[in-house]
C-alpha cells in the first residue's frame, strides 16, 4: 500500500470511525430516551455477549456485565429481593416480573418494571431469555406524593378533636379517622354503611337517615344535631356537618364530613331554657302581683275618697271649713296614690309587653294626642307643631306612650308659659337621627337633672307648681331601651326643654 | 212601668255602698239586689239555694259585675249567664277595678256588653254611675222578656 493508499485509507477510516460515534451517540440517546432497556440472558440467566442496550444505560463494559456481573448495576437494597425472585424463575422456567432500581450511567438509580420471559427452542428447553426493563420513576414519585398526601391528610384528620368522616358519591361510608374509633370503641379500619347507623341515639336516627339520604340525593351540603353512643355507652350531643366534594364538572366525588361535640352547648342551651322558664313563670307572677295591685289598692283608696266626699255631704253642717279643706286633702291625696299604681302599673307592663316592631307614623300619633291635649285643656293657648312626615319603626303601643309622656310633659310645663310653644320633629345630633319633642316651658336645671329625669318617682319640681308622678319619664326611657334606644334631654330654667330619642332601627 | 231590679254582684261592702250611694245621688230609685260572690249570683238568676222558687222569667234589668270576686270570679259568672237559655241576652256591664288588658279582652270575649273601670275619685264614680243608669235604665231597650221554656 503507497502513503496515498494508507492516507486515503486512514481518512475513510476516519471518517468511518466518526460516522460510527454518530450512530452510537444517536443509539444511546434513543435508548435513554425510551427509557426502556432490553437484554438477553442464557438458559442458566446469566448474561453473556454484547448487550448493546443494556451497556448504554447503564455504562457497564462487557466486561463488568457478563455472568452475574449485570447485579452490580442493580441498587444494594433491591438486590436480595430480585435475585429471588429470579432465581425461582430461572428455575422454574416461568416468566417473572418484578420492581428494582438500576443505575443509569450517570450514577443515578431509577425504578423500572422488569419483565421476562423464558425463549424455547423446538423441543422445548429454554434457549435464553429475554427481558426489558422500563423506566417507572416518574410513575413511583406520584405514587409516592400521593402517598405522602394522604399520609398528610390522616396526620391532619386524626389530629382533629372532631369525628371526621368521609363516604363516596352514592353515601357509603368508607372513612373514619382515629377519633371515631376512639370514641365508639369499635375496630380500626371498621367502614361501611352499617359501621354508624347504630351509634346514632334511636330517637335521633329516623331524622338522620333522612337528611343523609336527601343530602346524597340532591347533593346539598347540611347540618344536624343528633346523639351517638360513646363506648362507654354513655350519648352525647354532637353537630354533624356534611359536604360534598365536587370535580371540575360539578359532579360529586365524595362526601367529607365531620361530627363535633356540643354538649357544652347543649348543657348552656338547657340552662337558658331552664332561666326562661323561670323568667316566664316570674312574670306570670308579676302579672298576677300587678292584678292584684291594680285591684286590691284602689278599693281601699275607693273608700277613702269615696266616704270623706260621703262626709262632706252628709255632715256637712257638723263641718267647719278647716275640716272640709282637712277632708278635700285627704280625697286629692287618695287621688293622687291611685295615679300612682296607675302610673306604676304601665310602667311595669312596657317591661312585660312582647315588642312589635312596625312602621309607625309618628307625626300622626303626635299630632292626635296634641289635639287631645287641646280638647281637654281648652282654656290653654299653647301651639303645637308637628314635622311632617315621621317614621319610627317600633311598637306602635310603646311609642305611643312615648309620645303621650313628652308631650304630656310638655303640655304641663309650658302651663306657666305665656305663648307655649311645643315642637315635634327630627334631628341630627351626634351624627345620629334623632326624634325631638321641645318646649318653652319651665325648663330644668342640668345640674340637678343628672341621674334624675328619667328616674321613677324622681321629680324637678314641686308638686304644687306641677303635678305628677315622676314616672313617665322612667316609663319613656324604658320603653327606649327597650327598643334598643338611647333618650336624653337638654334644657335651662325658665327656657325650656328639648328631650331626644333615638330607636335602634335608626331614629 | 214595673220596678226594675239591677242585680249588684260585689264582695266589698265600702265599693257596694259608695254604688248604692252613687245611684240614690242619681236618683236611680231602682231595686237593688246585691251578690257578695259570684255563686250567690248564679243562685239568684237561676233560682236556687237560698232563692229558691224565684221566678227565673223575673230577670234584672242589669247586672253590674266586679271580676275579682269569691267562689266563682265574675268571668265565670259572665260566661255561666251567658251559657243559659234563659239569661243569654241579659245585659252585664263588668264594674272593676282593673283594666288590665286581658280582662277587657276576656269579658268582652265572652259577651259582656259594657265594661266601666271604677274611678278612685267619687266625684267621677257617681258620674259613671250616673251615665250607666241613663243609659241601662232609661235609653236602652231590653230584650222582649222570654216565656219559661216549655219542659
Amino acid at each position: 500500500m503507497s502513503a496515498m493508499e494508507l492516507e486515503s485509507f486512514e481518512d475513510a477510516l476516519a471518517a468511518s470511525r466518526e460516522g460510527l460515534r454518530v450512530q452510537l451517540e444517536r443509539y444511546k440517546s434513543l435508548v435513554l430516551a425510551l427509557a426502556q432497556v432490553i437484554w438477553t440472558q442464557n438458559s442458566k440467566g446469566v448474561m453473556t455477549g454484547e448487550q448493546p442496550s443494556w451497556a448504554t444505560y447503564t455504562g457497564q463494559s462487557l466486561a463488568e456485565y457478563v455472568g452475574r456481573g449485570w447485579l452490580d448495576a442493580v441498587h444494594p437494597d433491591d438486590k436480595a429481593s430480585s435475585v429471588a425472585v429470579w432465581a425461582r424463575a430461572v428455575s422454574g422456567g416461568v416468566p417473572y416480573e418484578l420492581e428494582q432500581r438500576l443505575r443509569r450511567c450517570d450514577g443515578e438509580y431509577r425504578y423500572f418494571s422488569v419483565r421476562a420471559v423464558p425463549v424455547l427452542d423446538a423441543n422445548g428447553s429454554i434457549r435464553e431469555w429475554v427481558g426489558i426493563h422500563t423506566d417507572i420513576t416518574e410513575r413511583k414519585r406520584n405514587e409516592q406524593t400521593l402517598r405522602d398526601s394522604e399520609r398528610r391528610f390522616r396526620e391532619l384528620a386524626d389530629s382533629m378533636p372532631q369525628i371526621v368522616w368521609g363516604a363516596d358519591p352514592d353515601g357509603h361510608f368508607d372513612y373514619y379517622n382515629q377519633r371515631w374509633y376512639e370514641f365508639t370503641g369499635r375496630p380500626e379500619g371498621v367502614t361501611g354503611d352499617s359501621s354508624w347507623t347504630d351509634v346514632v341515639h334511636p330517637d335521633d336516627q329516623k331524622e338522620c337517615l333522612e337528611r343523609w339520604h336527601s343530602a346524597t340525593r340532591s347533593g346539598d351540603a347540611y347540618e344536624i344535631e343528633y346523639r351517638l353512643r360513646e363506648k362507654t355507652g354513655v350519648y352525647h350531643w354532637f353537630l354533624r356537618r356534611a359536604l360534598p366534594v365536587r370535580d371540575r364538572t360539578g359532579r360529586i366525588t365524595r362526601w367529607f364530613g365531620t361530627c363535633t361535640n356540643i354538649d357544652g352547648v347543649k348543657a348552656k342551651e338547657e340552662v337558658l331554657r331552664c332561666a326562661n322558664v323561670e323568667t316566664a313563670a316570674a312574670n306570670r307572677e308579676l302579672e298576677s302581683f300587678s292584678y292584684s295591685v291594680a285591684h286590691d289598692l284602689r278599693a281601699p283608696l275607693r273608700s277613702i275618697d269615696g266616704f270623706s266626699q260621703a262626709t262632706l255631704e252628709d255632715n256637712a253642717d257638723q263641718l267647719d271649713a278647716q275640716g272640709k279643706a282637712n277632708l278635700a286633702r285627704v280625697r286629692k291625696a287618695a287621688q293622687t296614690m291611685a295615679r300612682l299604681i296607675d302610673d306604676l302599673l304601665s310602667l311595669s307592663r312596657v317591661s312585660r309587653l312582647e315588642l312589635h316592631r312596625e312602621n309607625v307614623d309618628l307625626t300622626r300619633l303626635a299630632r292626635g294626642i296634641g289635639a287631645r291635649l287641646h280638647e281637654t285643656d281648652k282654656d290653654r293657648d299653647v301651639e303645637i307643631v308637628v314635622q311632617d312626615g315621621l317614621v319610627a319603626e317600633g311598637d306602635v303601643t310603646l311609642l305611643g306612650a312615648v309620645m303621650e309622656n313628652l308631650l304630656g310633659n310638655a303640655w304641663k310645663f309650658t302651663s306657666q308659659t305665656t305663648k307655649g310653644r311645643i315642637e315635634v320633629g327630627l334631628a341630627s345630633k351626634d351624627g345620629r337621627e334623632a326624634f325631638l319633642v321641645r318646649d318653652n316651658g319651665a325648663g330644668f336645671d342640668p345640674a340637678h337633672a343628672e341621674g334624675k329625669l328619667f328616674g321613677a318617682f324622681q321629680r324637678l319640681h314641686a308638686a304644687t307648681d306641677f303635678p305628677g308622678t315622676g314616672i313617665g319619664l322612667a316609663t319613656v326611657q324604658r320603653i327606649v331601651r327597650r327598643h334598643g334606644g338611647q333618650v336624653w334631654a337638654e334644657g335651662e330654667v325658665g327656657r325650656g326643654a328639648t328631650f331626644y330619642f333615638a330607636l335602634s332601627g335608626g331614629a | 212601668m214595673p220596678n226594675k231590679i239591677i242585680l249588684l254582684v260585689e264582695d266589698n261592702a265600702d265599693d257596694e255602698a259608695l254604688t248604692i250611694r252613687a245611684l240614690s245621688k242619681n236618683n236611680i230609685r231602682n231595686e237593688v239586689v246585691v251578690a257578695r260572690d259570684g255563686a250567690r249570683a248564679l243562685d239568684y238568676l237561676f233560682a236556687r239555694g237560698v232563692h229558691e222558687g224565684r221566678n227565673t222569667a223575673d230577670l234584672p234589668q242589669i247586672v253590674l259585675l266586679d271580676l275579682k270576686l269569691p267562689k266563682i270570679d265574675g268571668l265565670d259568672v259572665l260566661k255561666a249567664i251567658r251559657a243559659d237559655a234563659r239569661t243569654k241576652r241579659l245585659p252585664v256591664v263588668i264594674l272593676t277595678s282593673s283594666k288590665e288588658e286581658s280582662d277587657l279582652l276576656h269579658s268582652y270575649d265572652l259577651g259582656a256588653n259594657s265594661y266601666v273601670r271604677k274611678p278612685v275619685d267619687f266625684t267621677a264614680f257617681a258620674e259613671a254611675v250616673r251615665q250607666l243608669g241613663l243609659y241601662w235604665l232609661v235609653i236602652n231597650e231590653s230584650p222582649p222578656e222570654q216565656r219559661a221554656p216549655a219542659k
